[in-house]
């Protein structure tokens, strides 16, 4: 709080500017000083070579240059290793995507045909066929033909091939057992 | 050729069995002894049955067939049991057994369940041919080659030194015999070998197979496209390995520094004794 007082006082003291004599009295009495004068007529006097200031110059120059290309190969640098990363980044997903595409494309279910097997047998043969057991059987091949179904058509959401065809060769195992299940029926 | 044939016709009212009805159960079975001298090969073409086949060392092929059929009507159960025929008979040196459905024109097509059960002893050393769908299947002491042709089958073969060409679609195969040449096609099959002395080849579509190769200088190739490979060497170090996959899930021991992204190996090339396989769209274990 004093500190404050103080601070404002100071901003409320009058300003002066001393008379024009004051200076010309001081100039005055430097130039009547002939001991002084006499000094400074002894000091030597030195001109630089031309070289010096065009040295100085070019040294200011590269100084600032070598600043400058540092910083931009910093920058291209920096670029080109984000570019290489997303490059590289989108060529392994690119590579990954046609994985799964490939696994997609040419792993096909040959169950169908069995199961069809299993099915003309039931034309003639009602009794059992007509069983719950054979046909919760029956149930269940369908609905692993719906999930096999769903798999495909979500295959890119898969990680890695091998998930893919894991969980393919699984579901192709669920239903060859199922159909051997409903073969042991009859 | 010496042979008795025995025929016998049992009609029987069963209620044993618990469905939502109850089945008449009829069976006809039929007994026959062959002198096996000249033989060299038996063969049994059979539909839905369940088979025993076992080898022994007289010089004559005992047989014994139950022909079964089950229908909540006792009087159609044994009306189709008349459709239900057997032939066996001599070619050259192969004996032939064959059941079937011989249905006469005009007749209406049975609607009972159809089993023909097999129980026969021959001659370890003949060879044999067995063709079979929906049905089980027993092999044991046989010491010539077996030729097996079976869809939807569950196969049991043991204690038996025979070779064996395996043609299987679906069903379950457990061989617990030490087997010479092996050859395989299987289709949606699940193999199990136990230890494995002799040579193997198998081409294999989906399904799942399973062998323990035995030490020896015997060479494996399996072809497979789908479904799951796995092997278990007695000794590791004693095979070379050369394995060539596409989009496969590769599993193998951790000496054979496996790369996750490395599809093809050659493991140990000095070796004479080769594990080959080429695999697709598959998963292949190595242990």
């Amino acid at each position: 709080m004093k500190k404050k007082d103080n601070t404002d006082a100071l901003k409320n003291l009058p300003a002066h500017t001393p008379p024009e004599t004051v200076w010309l009295a001081i100039e005055k009495t430097i130039s009547e000083d002939r001991n002084l004068n006499r000094q400074l007529k002894k000091l030597k006097e030195y001109t630089p070579e031309e070289n010096a200031w065009t040295s100085i110059e070019s040294g200011l120059k590269t100084k600032r240059f070598t600043v400058s290309i540092l910083y931009k190969w910093a920058i291209a640098a920096s670029v080109a290793v984000f570019l290489l990363a997303g490059g590289w980044l989108f060529s392994l997903r690119n590579q990954q995507k046609g994985n799964l595409e490939a696994v997609i494309e040419n792993y096909h279910s040959d169950t169908d045909d069995a199961f069809s097997t299993l099915e003309a047998f039931c034309v003639n043969q009602n009794i059992v066929c007509s069983e719950p057991r054979f046909t919760s059987l029956k149930s269940e091949y369908e609905r692993l033909k719906k999930e096999e179904l769903e798999v495909r058509e979500k295959a890119g959401e898969f990680k890695s091939e091998t998930d893919l065809l894991r969980k393919l060769n699984g579901i192709e195992e669920k239903k060859t057992d199922v159909l051997n299940q409903m073969a042991n029926l009859i | 050729m010496k042979s008795i044939f025995c025929f016998m016709l049992f009609l029987l009212g069963m209620t044993g069995l618990h469905a939502q009805t109850t089945l008449q159960v009829v069976t006809k079975s039929i007994q026959n002894k062959i002198n096996a001298d000249g033989l060299k090969k038996f063969s049994l073409l059979a539909e839905g049955a369940d088979i025993e086949l076992s080898g022994w060392n007289e010089k004559e092929i005992k047989i014994t067939i139950q022909l079964i059929t089950k229908n909540s009507s006792k009087e159609t159960a044994v009306e189709d049991l008349k459709a239900m025929k057997v032939v066996q008979e001599k070619i050259g040196n192969t004996y032939f057994i064959r059941n079937y459905l011989a249905i006469q024109k005009g007749d209406s097509k049975p609607t009972s369940n159809f089993k023909a059960k097999y129980i026969i002893y021959l001659p370890k050393d003949l060879l044999l041919s067995v063709t079979n769908s929906f049905g089980d299947i027993r092999i044991k002491g046989i010491d010539a080659n077996i030729q097996l042709n079976t869809k939807f089958c569950k196969t049991e073969i043991a204690a038996s030194h025979s070779s064996l060409d395996l043609d299987m679609y679906f069903g379950e195969m457990d061989i617990q015999s030490q087997l010479r040449e092996v050859k395989i096609k299987g289709d949606h099959a699940r193999i199990i070998m136990g230890v494995h002395p002799g040579s193997l080849e198998a081409r294999l579509t989906s399904g799942y197979f399973y062998c323990e190769p035995a030490a020896s200088n015997q060479s494996f190739r399996i072809i497979t496209d789908k479904g799951e490979v796995k092997l278990k060497p007695q000794n590791l170090g004693s095979f070379g390995y050369i394995v060539s996959s596409e989009h496969s899930d590769l599993n193998l021991p951790e000496n054979f520094k496996a790369d996750k992204k490395k599809k093809n190996y050659n493991i140990n090339p000095d070796k004479t004794s080769k594990i080959i396989i080429n695999i697709n769209y598959g998963i292949l274990n190595i242990q």
